[in-house]
């Protein structure tokens, strides 16, 4: 039979689960080349609310748990399709088609790029639910050498801990809304990226350009592939091709998993410090059990007769 | 955000078939075969030479020689010289056109090129002067009034660049237009759009010249805006 | 019915738990449970019961008994001393319901919500043999004037009637050197319960005797005496660590949660002693 028993109520859990919440922020930046184009991000983000439901099955569900960015910054470098003139036909023959042409030249002397910038934070609505079971590790302290005894590994700060993660069975994100205005900005972006590329033009050759271009929002969407529905693009180019929801889902996968346990018991547990020379002492903890129930968490632990 | 735009294109004012720059060109068809050498001048100094072999066995119509990557990429040889394994040979069938052209830099080209076996006693084609056969085009892209001159400062006509403005649809340079240089002076006004080819075809020893006239204020080089300025007086002031 | 109804927080420990703590309380710090003079504490041959020392304890040369100063021989001017040693051993706890501790009959049955105590404490006074202390007996004669009977019937001054030859310097305090300790041992029973206390910001448990018995000692006079000596030791001297230990074990288990707690108002009797188990419950205190 277990010697301590420790029980914490749904809102003590919904306290300690707050607890690793407010640990976690993420700053990350990547980027991936599209062949016509290169699109990146920074985000940074941290987490918010979160709902925390014992399930009888010793599992907790976790809803509405809030991404709040810190940072949503998208950019795409968008190559310009050479832009040249000439290549007329001087020559022409029946049959034979054109034999002269005339040179090409080219009005950029490599392939100009324009960058797109759009800040969406607070643009993007998003969440993240997910369910998870206890997960109790015995963890050696890596640092520790073998052979060790309990009292040099406790003078050395390299005790061994018994830690309670809740491993996640999935974790689920959900992007609610784009707002409205997303649309609007990417285009305004377009706009004045192809305006500061071309600024220190006369205006006959802007017009020029532009002209042989042809329109700039289209030319550019279709370079970008991107379709009717902004929105859709945006999310389907953040989230699957720049992989910007995968590494969300895995950050908060990790931080359950492995990074930030619900509770950490030092073994041997120590029960009275150092006083002056005389030894610290301390109770080795064993046969340690997690359980989640409807209505709390219940840890049950046994002291060994011997460190 | 970059973009290195090739500055002559939109910079230069006077065209020269005897001094080619960007944007213009002259062919010539060489009706003998046999190897021919190329001298390149720039700026009336000879930079560089090239072969031209010329032969009805040769499949290629139409032999593009850049005058600047030729002076870049290879060293001048002597006249008369056949042994140089750095120069560069074009092939090219009887039928087929030479075609001189500048892509990069201020340009000021011309070429003579004369039949290899003859030991450089006469040119057979200077790019100064062109005969019957051969042409010279450019692209205009700077809209409005143009100059028409021959080798001797007398006008020929007037050309005038319309120009574009962008459209919901892409712009495509209409068809280039061929002016036979023998009926110039039939033609008060030649009219084109901008980046739209002309092609002058030569009679005899014709040099053309076209000189942009019109400076409109409203085509000048944007400057670069200043995000912010320091002055004494503000700071005196302040 | 959960274990956190009536509280955000639970924690329990039985008795068998407590026992193993008193057990490892003993053997990595055996200095609170032996005490001795230094020569006894370095004798471990002597003591009246072998200390089962962790062996961090030898490692790090932590005594195995606490020092304490040897016992004078009255009527010496603190000349003369003794050696001895008490040591508590087989101490256990049984929380309510009593069924681990059979408690005498002088202290009735366990109440509710307290907890009993049993150690046996034994304890050795060094008595030299006769023969030492005939030597002893004639060497202390040598520091003290002879008495005469002329003295007295004559009326001199008594102030240096018996009293250190004062031309000798006086000797150094000695204890006695002995070869073995007269050891007894003694059942001590006790029953105690906890409160809970607020120092400042902070609640304590606070273990509390409410009553000792030394079985069959006699006479009562001097029972009585050893039951009062032995409660100023238990209550001054080893419940106020065993009462850290305590707080540590069932506090800091507590306390995973960061956020301050407070005994939970809701609970009857907190902490709770019943079936075999020491229960805390406790409350966040969100500010």
């Amino acid at each position: 039979m277990a010697h301590l028993t420790i029980a914490t109520s749904e809102t003590a859990v919904q306290k300690l689960f707050n607890g690793i919440r407010d640990n976690f922020s993420i700053d990350e930046s990547d980027s991936v080349d599209f062949g016509p184009f290169t699109a990146g991000y920074e985000v940074a983000f941290h987490l918010e609310g979160g709902d925390v439901d014992m399930q009888a099955d010793n599992s907790i569900v976790v809803k509405e748990l809030d991404i709040k960015w810190d940072k949503l910054r998208f950019y795409a470098g968008i190559d310009i399709p050479e832009l040249c003139i000439g290549g007329f036909c001087i020559i022409a023959l029946p049959f034979v088609g054109c034999v002269l042409r005339a040179p090409e030249i080219c009005i950029f002397e490599d392939d100009p790029d324009i960058g797109i910038d759009l800040d969406l934070n607070g643009l993007l609505t998003s969440e993240i639910s997910l369910a998870a079971k206890p997960d109790l590790q015995y963890v050696v302290n890596p640092a520790r050498p073998a052979g060790m005894n309990w009292l040099d590994a406790e003078d050395a700060n390299l005790a061994n801990m018994w830690k309670l993660f809740i491993d996640p069975e999935w974790v689920d994100i959900d992007i609610f809304d784009w707002s409205d205005i997303v649309g609007d900005l990417l285009e305004n972006a377009l706009d004045n990226a192809i305006d500061d590329l071309l600024f220190f033009l006369p205006g006959w050759a802007k017009d020029l350009i532009s002209a042989i271009l042809g329109p700039v929002i289209d030319l550019v969407r279709g370079i970008l592939d991107i379709g009717d529905d902004i929105d859709e693009w945006l999310s389907d180019l953040l989230g699957v091709s720049l992989g910007l929801f995968d590494l969300i889902i895995t950050a908060v996968a990790d931080l359950l998993a492995d990074q930030f346990p619900l509770i950490e018991i030092e073994d041997p547990f120590p029960i009275l410090p150092y006083q002056g020379s005389l030894i610290p002492v301390k109770l080795p903890i064993e046969d340690l059990d997690v359980t989640f129930t409807e209505d709390e968490l219940v840890i049950t632990a046994s002291i060994g007769e011997t460190l | 955000m970059s973009a290195k735009i090739n500055r002559h294109l939109i910079k230069q004012t006077r065209f020269d078939s005897g001094s080619l720059t960007q944007l213009g060109f002259v062919a010539h068809q060489y009706k003998t075969s046999g190897r021919y050498k190329v001298d390149v001048y720039r700026e009336n100094e000879l930079r560089t030479s090239c072969y031209i072999d010329v032969d009805t066995d040769n499949e290629s119509l139409q032999a593009s020689i850049e005058l600047s990557g030729l002076e870049l990429g290879i060293n001048t040889s002597k006249k008369g010289s056949c042994c140089d394994s750095n120069v560069k040979i074009y092939k090219i069938n009887r039928e087929g056109y030479a075609l001189f052209y500048v892509n990069k830099g201020a340009g000021k080209y011309h070429v003579k090129s004369y039949y290899l076996e003859s030991r450089g006693e006469s040119y057979l084609f200077d790019s100064t002067t062109l005969n019957k056969g051969d042409l010279f085009g450019l692209t205009l892209l700077r809209p409005g009034r143009y100059q028409l001159r021959d080798g001797n400062s007398n006008p020929l006509s007037s050309l005038v660049v319309e120009a574009v403005k962008p459209l919901e649809k892409k712009y495509v340079p209409p068809e280039a237009i061929n002016v036979e240089l023998s009926e110039i002076h039939k033609m008060k006004e030649i009219s084109l759009l901008q980046a739209q080819g002309i092609i002058f075809n030569a009679k005899s020893d014709n040099r053309v010249i076209i000189d942009f006239e019109d400076d409109d204020e409203k085509h000048q080089c944007g400057d670069r805006p200043i995000a912010a300025r320091w002055t004494k007086s503000n700071a005196k002031r302040g | 019915m959960a274990f956190t109804d009536n509280s955000d927080l639970y924690g329990a420990v039985n008795e068998a738990g407590i026992n193993l703590v008193v057990k490892h309380l003993k053997r990595q710090r055996p200095s609170l449970f032996n005490y001795g003079t230094e020569f006894i504490a370095k004798t471990p041959k002597l003591h009246c019961h072998s200390i089962d020392a962790d062996p961090m304890v030898l490692l790090r040369n932590n005594p195995l008994m606490s020092i304490e100063s040897p016992l004078p021989i009255l009527g010496t001017n603190n000349l003369l001393s003794l050696h001895y040693c008490i040591q508590f051993v087989n101490a256990q706890i049984d929380f309510h319901k009593s069924n681990a501790i059979t408690l005498p009959s002088e202290l009735g049955e366990l109440p509710e919500q307290h907890f009993a105590i049993t150690a046996k404490v034994c304890a050795g006074l060094g008595c030299p043999d006769d023969r030492l202390t005939d030597y002893i007996e004639a060497f202390m004669d040598s520091f003290y004037e002879a008495i005469s009977l002329d003295d007295i019937v004559a009326g001199k001054s008594t102030a240096n009637i018996a009293g250190l030859k004062t031309h000798r310097k006086r000797p150094d305090p000695i204890t006695i050197p002995v070869d073995r300790l007269e050891c007894f041992c003694l059942e001590v029973f006790a029953v105690c319960h906890i409160e809970t206390r607020k120092v400042g910001n902070q609640h304590i448990f606070s273990p509390k005797l409410d009553n000792i018995e030394i079985v069959n000692l006699a006479p009562e006079g001097l029972e009585n005496s050893i039951e009062c000596y032995a409660e100023q030791v238990i209550r001054l001297g080893l419940l106020p660590r065993i009462r850290i230990a305590l707080e540590k074990l069932v506090f800091d288990q507590l306390q995973i949660v960061n956020v301050a707690i407070k005994p939970a108002d809701s609970v009857a009797t907190n902490p709770a002693i019943e079936d075999d188990e020491l229960k805390v419950f406790i409350d966040m205190e969100v500010s």
